[in-house]
């Protein structure tokens, strides 16, 4: 069944259209990638679900639906428990994204007062408990530090303690290894499967790096100057692309070489439909 | 063109309390060089030391302890004079275009600087260079007078890459050139590279967290690890038969596989810091082989093949 449903979503800014007919599913339990280069609507599809988009850009739809909910329509005190509710979100710089004047700790015992009623001890000795869970190394004494205490793959886990806080139906990751190390990054990518098989989530994930989605990836949708150009069962996208602009992306992210041993690019014609 | 001879590089920390000041181990007893026209490519993680290697090597940072030396010139304790020379000889390509430009000058302003600093030529044929250095990069004249703010990360990149080759630099140190750029744009850059490295047969050292970039830019490899080279070899010896564990977890994070669900093996292990490294081979604590013999003795770098060095107790035991 389909957790998230967006249809025809087009949001403009003024006469620039940035998002044009989006269209897309995601079903319970199932982990939908977008993939694409920076601006081709990426964040801004993701965005526009939890309806965090800034008030002058024009959001159109048909239908935008998460778990029962039109966001559509929703108030925005609706949407203020959708978003930590619903859905968590983890972002590309963990350390930057968290809030700097906040231990680990008060930012994951903050949505567990918030959606889970609890009372701040409750809340205090559950946020270490989720600290442990996505495998950070003593919890408590994690929780206690600052996020310029921690390094990119710690904070990275710290935040995505705090997404699963509310328990969330549907997890967002935008970008979320980019910018990790190798290493890091598989540990992170394992951390995330792990938990959407043990909590039974959603995951739309966003990256412009087709290994690191090949390895997650149940579906693929890319997307191409504001609108999704292909989109078909992951195994399928990487190993037939229909699209011209979908095999040209794969053969410039292997840096595959041409006969000459030049590197491949993307250039205009490959953007025309096959 | 480039000889580094044991070059150490510790920062010192702020002293807390009444405990003994402590440093940071970026570089430790790091020696390479790169031949005339060779590509080194420079790979490991974060905190390895590889950015402080670059700016050892342009004298940009001066090491602790070891000789430098570029082209024939000791880049360690550089006069005002000898920097001038040494920018006419090595030069920097930055990660973030945007960082490494001035955001108030046009792109022209930042290029012609550069010729006048040197004192190069008149006005007129600043101009004229500073136009031609922008067409051989791809940027026509309207990006004279553009500011960074105004180009995309691909244009701002090639313009730095214009103004590093204004002097006419025999080696170009590239440091993660593409790393903040998309797919697409990434080949581009390394397309440009490739073919400016050609035509002026500069000598290069290209770092990059990024296996696949250094695959297709270097013909010589380095591996470091928390402030060491732990393994040196030909491009297609590093990739078919590296020796060191540590190089070998490095290929096997870059080749994309499935995740499994399975909720063991999600603990973190994040590499140890460089403040206090472990005693003994510094890979001990994340190494599958590590033995009691590896907690307490350092390994050498020893030559197991020609131009093949490793780090590594067991190297023999180890197999691609």
């Amino acid at each position: 069944m389909a957790l998230l449903t967006v249809a025809d979503l087009s949001v403009a800014a003024g006469d620039t259209a940035l998002l044009d007919g989006v269209s897309l599913t995601i079903d319970e339990g199932e982990v939908l990638a977008l993939v694409g280069e920076s601006g081709s609507g990426k964040s801004l599809t993701a965005m526009s679900v939890v309806r965090l988009l800034p008030r002058p850009l024009a959001v159109d739809a048909t239908t935008l639906s998460l778990d029962g909910v039109d966001l559509l329509t929703a108030s925005e005190r609706t949407m203020n428990s959708v978003r930590g509710g619903h859905v968590g979100v983890l972002f590309q710089q963990p350390k930057r994204m968290l809030d700097p004047t906040a231990t680990a700790g008060a930012q994951v015992a903050e949505p567990l007062r918030r959606f889970r009623g609890m009372s701040r001890r409750e809340a205090r000795t559950t946020a270490v408990d989720l600290l442990r869970d996505v495998g950070i190394p003593e919890p408590a004494r994690r929780a206690r530090a600052y996020a310029h205490q921690l390094s990119g793959g710690i904070a990275q886990r710290v935040m995505l303690a705090a997404a699963l806080a509310g328990q969330p139906r549907l997890l967002i990751a935008d970008e979320p290894t980019t910018a990790l190390d190798a290493t890091i990054e598989a540990q992170i990518l394992r951390l995330i499967a792990a938990k959407k098989a043990e909590l039974g989530m959603s995951v739309l994930f966003i990256s412009h790096d087709l290994g690191v989605v090949s390895s997650i990836a149940d579906r693929i949708a890319v997307m191409y100057r504001g609108r999704i150009v292909e989109e078909g069962p992951a195994e399928k996208i990487l190993a037939a692309p229909q699209h011209p602009y979908t095999r040209a992306l794969i053969a410039c992210s292997l840096l595959r070489q041409n006969s000459s041993g030049e590197l491949y690019t993307i250039s205009e014609r490959h953007l025309e439909p096959a | 063109m480039i000889s580094v001879d044991d070059a150490v590089k510790h920062f010192p920390l702020p002293r807390r309390g009444l405990r003994r000041r402590e440093h940071v181990h970026s570089l430790d007893g790091v020696s390479t060089h790169v031949d005339a026209g060779e590509v080194l490519g420079l790979v490991g993680e974060s905190g390895s030391g590889k950015s402080t290697l670059a700016r050892v090597i342009l004298g940009l940072v001066r090491p602790t302890t070891g000789r430098v030396s570029v082209n024939g010139m000791d880049t360690t304790c550089l006069t005002v004079a000898g920097r001038k020379q040494l920018a006419r000889t090595a030069q920097l390509v930055f990660q973030d275009p945007h960082a490494a430009m001035d955001p108030r000058m046009t792109l022209g302003e930042s290029l012609t600087a550069v010729l006048a600093q040197h004192r190069i030529g008149t006005r007129e044929s600043r101009a004229a260079a500073v136009s031609a250095a922008l067409a051989e990069v791809g940027l026509d004249d309207t990006y004279l007078d553009r500011r960074p703010g105004a180009c995309s990360g691909g244009q701002l990149q090639r313009a730095v890459i214009a103004r590093a080759l204004l002097l006419e630099p025999k080696v170009l140190i590239c440091d993660e050139p593409t790393s903040a750029l998309d797919a697409s744009v990434q080949a581009r850059i390394l397309n440009l590279l490739r073919r400016l490295r050609r035509e002026r047969d500069l000598t290069m050292v290209m770092i990059s967290h990024d296996l696949r970039v250094v695959r297709v830019m270097a013909e010589r490899v380095a591996v470091m690890y928390l402030g060491q080279i732990v393994e040196t070899a030909d491009r297609d010896d590093l990739f078919t038969r590296a020796r060191h564990p540590y190089t070998l977890a490095l290929l096997d994070a870059a080749t994309p596989k499935r995740v499994t669900a399975d909720p063991a093996g999600t603990q973190a292990s994040e590499p140890p810091s460089p403040i206090n490294p472990p005693a003994g081979c510094r890979f001990h604590p994340r190494c599958p082989l590590a033995t009691d013999e590896c907690r307490a003795v350092a390994p050498e770098l020893v030559e197991i093949a020609p131009r093949h060095e490793v780090r590594c107790h067991h190297w023999q035991e180890v197999s691609a």
